[in-house]
């Protein structure tokens, strides 16, 4: 275990912004905190960072508490969205800093700062100042500067969200290379899902100040824990149901089996149906099967390789809708448009209940 | 282990604590001193009577005497009409300057910064010049002109304060959003609708923090209506005539206390209209690109030149008069006036100088410090001392410059060993303009993200080290451009310093003000003149280290 984080609490007046949260992150992983703004995900980087004090709970790393100890001695290389590159300094002076400060031998920081460059491919830039640079390039010299005093761990807070699409993706590969071929753990801040699920080894999904669910990139989309961690990853589809006997819920007129509870089962509770758009299919067949209801096309939207259908359904005066996904090839063979009444099958094994 | 290593982090915690302490102390103490004392001992004053006792005496015999009213009255018209017309012709400079295209737009706003680089009354002293009892038209043209008063009071403040406004508004208009504007003509707006109901709307707490501002300036302006103000009392006149003619403290402290409150409430009128002043520009905004029009543009600089050529004329009036044998019966040129004979000759300028370098230096180490601290050291304390810091804008000169006399000017008080020295001078000057000084110290501060220290602090860099590294470096031109602002106000500024000097320490701007009572015009004028070569020289020195240094978007003109 690298770091254990103990019943952490941080209070910003009447907010709490961090409660009580307790973390084992594993020496040479990437975790990454995932969360809405607001979640407390900064707040408890900057506390490992040793940028906010503690309110109550402690930081172990190897069984020594940093909780008291100021930041600068922790030796953990952080990289903020903003660059923070220092503007008076050269690109080779911002690398050198961290090694000046740890008094090194001149020919050894020439030597380190030349092999940091070189290991973000901007060899060529040293003697620039960074408004000379990009902002992929500015953030690949924070990179660089964060690494150089070889640090024990590397903080990223959103190092992606102030660069554009195209770069993003290529620095998150980058990034996550980096961070493989070192073998040092890092823990980056993100609100991007997709950053999230791309790069990390764990994802730490935070709402309101505490974790909802700790797992693998594919565990938190397969199998979301709660209502929040499913609305939050990915698309998903909620309809209002009643519960039934035996493993199914009332949708309209039908009983629908589902496979994945995270409420108690029982009679008549009002509870929340979640299926994923890429999950709901087309019947053809005619025969009347367990899990089909038959929807109209209220919209379709055409994506490239993928077309989204919006479907509607009314039982009792309530109309339901859904999203679903289908290849354009399925879409040209059905010659489906806005309008038609369609079958819709709802894998048993794909549809999560969750309480109201 | 664990113990071998907690030492010297503890030792670098606490020391690090004492220089935050220090700080703290070393930006509260002198505020405390310099600002909040002599105010407390003015406010006191005016409630002791003569004779030792407390009481609102002093208020009611000041408010039942009819000739006093008439001051206070004489001061809100002239103030009023004065704020009025200068804002008016400086939305309209600034409108010029920002959003047509006349040719020679740094020209022109230089000549219209002049004012800034003289003492109040060298207005005053070119209206004289032009339109005074001996002045060149009523000698010329047999006429009768009377300019002392009202109008010649009116016509000189206006001029003092146009540049202050001309400034604010530039800054106002400076920012535009492109999008808006084209919106705005695709719906058919015409230009006269589109300026009401976009560039005015846009631009409407600019211009309402430049009334109150310039309502301050001119209500408090000293100088001018001593040298033009003839019968016309005004409070800023009124206030030295009772401290410095009839030596009536405690009436003084009354004046002060009523001249505190107008520019008190347009101080903090303007703080709250400036807290809402944001956000007009977004990431997303295109800036305005400014399209020639010819009638609208020649319409602009047949404005613009006509204001600048006013200008000009009173200012070389000034300057052309230091040169004039006797002004104006003999108008033969002279390098005699120069040879300033009485209120002993060059010393003054020279005193000058050192007291606005003095000030420059130590308004640089002070304003900086009580920033740093407010901006960066939040704590319990600094609210307060923000308070202190921004309190001086509502404190005029010659309020201030009183409270130095009943606060230090008793053997008791530690500050009487330097009262009297060109230091207090110093100390006065820069926490007479310690609001704006604070301002400039602030705005470069914000410049440094705060997440350029925690970068360092990751990185293993001290508190020190990160000051010496990282934070000089950046603001060093923004601290040298708030030294000229020091250094340019202490050498134009006489209500703060007037009851401070003494004769072995006279200032040049003072003595401005003593050639012209005693009648010695041409030497006034060619001591005004000095004045602004000095003035006007320092700021092009200044430009040029910027140059040497690259240093870009750092205004020495503020």
């Amino acid at each position: 275990m690298f770091l254990n984080l103990q019943n952490i609490t941080k209070r910003f007046g009447d907010l709490v912004a961090v409660d009580s949260v307790d973390l084992n992150i594993v020496e040479g992983e990437l975790i990454c905190f995932l969360g809405p703004s607001g979640c407390g995900k900064t707040t408890l980087l900057r506390m490992i960072a040793g940028l906010e004090t503690l309110d109550s709970g402690d930081i172990l790393q190897n069984g020594e508490n940093l909780a008291k100890m100021p930041e600068r001695d922790r030796n953990f290389g952080m990289v903020f969205q903003s660059y923070s590159l220092f503007p008076n300094m050269t690109i080779g002076k911002n690398v050198a800093y961290g090694l000046e400060c740890r008094k090194w031998e001149r020919h050894q920081i020439d030597s380190r700062v030349d092999e940091m460059l070189a290991l973000v491919n901007l060899e060529d830039q040293v003697g620039k100042i960074p408004s000379q640079l990009s902002g992929g390039q500015q953030q690949r010299v924070a990179l660089a500067r964060a690494l150089a005093p070889k640090p024990l761990a590397m903080l990223l807070d959103e190092p992606l969200s102030a660069l554009d699409a195209k770069v993003r993706s290529a620095l998150r590969l980058e990034i996550r290379k980096l961070q493989q071929g070192l073998g040092i753990t890092t823990i980056m801040v993100t609100h991007d899902q997709e950053e999230a699920l791309t790069m990390a080894d764990r994802v730490v999904v935070m709402n309101e100040g505490a974790i909802v669910q700790v797992g693998s990139p594919f565990e938190i989309y397969d199998d979301p824990s709660t209502s929040f961690v499913a609305d939050f990853i990915g698309t998903m589809n909620f309809l209002a149901v009643t519960t039934l006997d035996d493993g199914a819920v009332r949708l309209g007129g039908a009983a629908i089996k589902c496979g994945k509870w995270s409420i108690g089962t029982g009679l008549d509770k009002a509870a929340r149906l979640a299926v994923r758009p890429e999950d709901i299919r087309i019947y053809i067949g005619s025969t009347p099967l367990q899990n089909v209801i038959e929807v109209e096309i209220d919209w379709i939207e055409f994506l490239g390789s993928i077309y989204r259908l919006n479907l509607t359904f009314e039982f009792d005066g309530k109309k339901q809708g859904l999203k679903s996904e289908l290849s354009s090839t399925l879409m040209r063979e059905l010659r489906l448009s806005v309008g038609d009444y369609i079958s819709i099958l709802l894998p048993e094994e794909h549809l999560w209940v969750y309480s109201q | 282990m664990a113990l071998t290593i907690k030492w010297p982090e503890t030792v670098s915690r606490i020391s690090e604590r004492h220089i935050k302490i220090g700080m703290t102390l070393a930006a509260a103490v002198p505020l405390t001193i310099f600002i909040l004392y002599p105010l407390w001992a003015i406010l006191k004053l005016s409630f002791q009577h003569t004779d030792g006792s407390w009481g609102v005496d002093n208020f009611s015999q000041y408010f039942s005497d009819p000739g006093f009213v008439k001051i206070i009255s004489n001061s809100f018209t002239v103030s009023i009409s004065a704020t009025f017309v200068t804002i008016i012709l400086a939305y309209t400079f600034a409108y010029a300057m920002r959003r047509s295209s006349i040719p020679f737009k740094p020209l022109w706003s230089f000549i219209a910064m002049l004012p800034l680089f003289s003492p109040s009354l060298v207005q005053a002293l070119g209206f004289q010049l032009l339109l005074g009892r001996n002045g060149v038209i009523n000698r010329t043209f047999g006429t009768e002109l009377d300019i002392y008063g009202f109008w010649g009071i009116f016509l000189s403040i206006t001029m003092y304060a146009l540049p202050h406004a001309i400034l604010m508004l530039s800054a106002a208009l400076a920012v535009a959003d492109s999008r808006l504007y084209e919106s705005a003509r695709m719906l058919g707006g015409s230009n006269w609708r589109i300026f009401w109901t976009v560039t005015l709307p846009a631009t409407r707490y600019g211009l309402m923090s430049a009334v109150f501002i310039v309502f301050t300036i001119v209500i408090t302006d000293f100088g001018n209506p001593m040298v033009i103000g003839g019968n016309y009392g005004v409070l800023a006149t009124e206030i030295y005539n009772q401290v410095s003619g009839q030596a009536n403290f405690n009436l003084g402290a009354v004046i002060g206390i009523i001249l505190l409150l107008p520019a008190g409430i347009a101080v903090i009128v303007e703080r709250w209209v400036s807290r809402h002043q944001s956000t007009a520009i977004t990431d997303g905004s295109v800036p305005l690109v400014i399209k020639p029009n010819r009638l609208f543009d020649s319409l602009m600089l047949a404005f613009v030149v006509l204001l600048c050529s006013s200008v000009l004329v009173i200012i070389g009036t000034v300057v052309f008069a230091s040169f004039v044998k006797l002004w104006p019966y003999n108008m033969s040129l002279t390098l005699a006036n120069y040879d300033v004979d009485v209120q002993g000759g060059y010393a003054p300028v020279w005193t000058s100088i050192w007291m606005s370098c003095l000030t420059a230096v130590l308004g640089i180490i002070m304003v900086t410090i009580a920033a740093f601290v407010i901006h960066k050291l939040a704590n319990s304390l600094t609210k307060f001392l923000y308070f202190l810091s921004i309190l001086p804008a509502a404190v005029p000169g010659m309020v201030l410059g009183l409270g130095y006399i009943f606060a230090f000017n008793d053997p008791d008080n530690p500050v009487y060993m330097i009262y009297g020295t060109v230091l207090l001078l110093a100390i006065n000057t820069i926490y007479h303009y310690h609001a704006q000084g604070f301002l400039i110290a602030t705005t470069s501060l914000k410049q440094i993200s705060s997440t350029f220290d925690e970068a360092s602090a990751m990185l293993g860099g001290s508190f020190l080290y990160t000051m010496r590294k990282i934070t000089l470096p950046i603001i060093w031109p923004a601290m040298i451009s708030l030294g000229v602002f020091f250094f340019m106000r202490a050498m134009v500024t006489l209500a703060g310093v007037i009851f401070l000097v003494n004769p072995s320490n006279n200032l040049a701007a003072v003595s401005v003000l003593l050639l012209d009572d005693a009648g010695e015009t041409s030497q006034a004028a060619a001591f005004s003149t000095i004045i602004m070569v000095v003035v006007i020289g320092v700021l092009v020195v200044s430009q040029g280290i910027f140059r040497f240094f690259k240093v870009r978007n750092v205004s020495l003109i503020s």
